[in-house]
């Protein structure tokens, strides 16, 4: 791409020289570079742009997510921090939205219980040596709208036995 | 001397400045970001799993609890239960939701209610919340998001200038041992 060129002839077939000014066009790119570089925050905007996961719309609260593990339910997945844990599937006899039987174990999800213990266990090392960083046993849940209660119940309790009794919902906030 | 004379001669010739590496590098990251970019505001509301009371401690929790707030959600109603000696019982208030769907104008009348238990016990903060399995996702969360907060223009501001309401919600029915 150029700046500027001989682009035409002038009436008595003298090449002439016309000039486009690019100006404008990276001033105003300029801008949207810069605003959108600003609005780009890795933690919300992956929660916000996973594809199979509409969030819940709100009112009210506008706490804003911070820097704790994520376990996301789509209609299909169940993730940890973006790495699959579980398939969800279809039941067959209410045609709800479950997890598989052998991803149970009593009443809990063995898989994510294992797998939160491990992050609660690093939690509680980095809290042993640098006492400012406490383990708060937080998680935050992104689960789709549609999801009924009945899955994240199996998503809570295990969370809840591994360690992590705070659950930050997820939602879309409207203010 | 012969050298800078060619310098300038160059600087002068070749005064353009090439803006096709910046002008790639800006067409590449635009959609970049604006495919990343999140137009919406994302936030988190609390809610916490019930711990439950050592057996040696249960002599120091008082019976009956002198606050009790339960907010019970099955299919067709939201039902409010407060201070209710009778679990069994009917609940002190009810919100008729028929078809299982929740409108803005119930959710708003669920949180009138709460506005009110609120002014009736300003100090106390705990609700527990029981939800039916089959409720969507999006109802619970706008439950809780009506619960734990004041609207920002609700009038009674004035006396909750934290405008905290019912803000240490514990799920019910996720039995944590």
């Amino acid at each position: 791409m150029s700046a500027g060129g001989k682009f035409g002839r002038g009436s008595g077939g003298t090449p002439k020289e016309v000039h486009l000014n690019l100006t404008p066009m990276i001033d105003l790119m300029t801008i949207l570079v810069v605003y959108l570089v600003m609005s780009f925050s890795a933690d919300p905007a992956t929660l916000a742009n996973s594809k199979d996961i509409t969030l819940s719309q709100i009112q009210i609260t506008q706490e804003k997510p911070g820097e704790v593990s994520v376990v996301s339910l789509s209609p299909h997945a169940l993730l940890l921090d973006g790495k699959e844990i579980l398939p969800v599937i279809v039941n067959p006899k209410d045609g709800q939205l479950d997890f598989p039987d052998t991803a149970y174990s009593g009443f809990e999800l063995s898989a994510l219980k294992s797998a939160l213990g491990k992050i609660a266990e690093n939690g509680k090392a980095v809290e042993a040596i640098n006492p400012t960083k406490k383990f708060k046993g937080e998680i935050i849940i992104h689960a789709d709208h549609n999801v009924p209660f009945a899955v994240l119940k199996p998503v809570m309790r295990s969370s809840g036995n591994a360690g992590f009794r705070t659950l930050k919902i997820a939602a879309k906030g409207l203010n | 001397m012969a050298k800078r004379a060619k310098v300038d001669t160059e600087t002068e010739e070749g005064g353009d400045l090439n803006l096709t590496p910046f002008l790639d590098v800006m067409i590449t990251l635009i959609p970049f970001l604006m495919l990343t970019a999140s137009f919406f505001t994302v936030v988190v509301l609390e809610a916490k799993l019930p711990t439950p009371v050592q057996p040696q401690s249960m002599d120091k929790v008082p019976m009956p609890p002198p606050f009790d707030l339960v907010i019970q959600v099955p299919k067709d109603s939201i039902k409010i239960y407060v201070n209710n000696k009778d679990p069994m019982g009917p609940p002190q208030f009810a919100i008729k939701t028929p078809d299982s769907s929740y409108t803005d104008a119930q959710l708003d009348e669920y949180y009138n209610k709460i506005v009110e238990i609120k002014k009736k016990f300003p100090k106390e903060e705990r609700l527990a919340l029981d939800p039916h399995p089959s409720l969507k996702w999006e109802k619970v969360s706008q439950i809780i998001d009506r619960s734990r907060n004041f609207k920002s223009d609700d009038p009674a501001v004035k006396d909750f200038p934290d405008r905290r309401l019912f803000p240490a919600i514990a799920m019910k029915g996720v039995y944590v041992p």
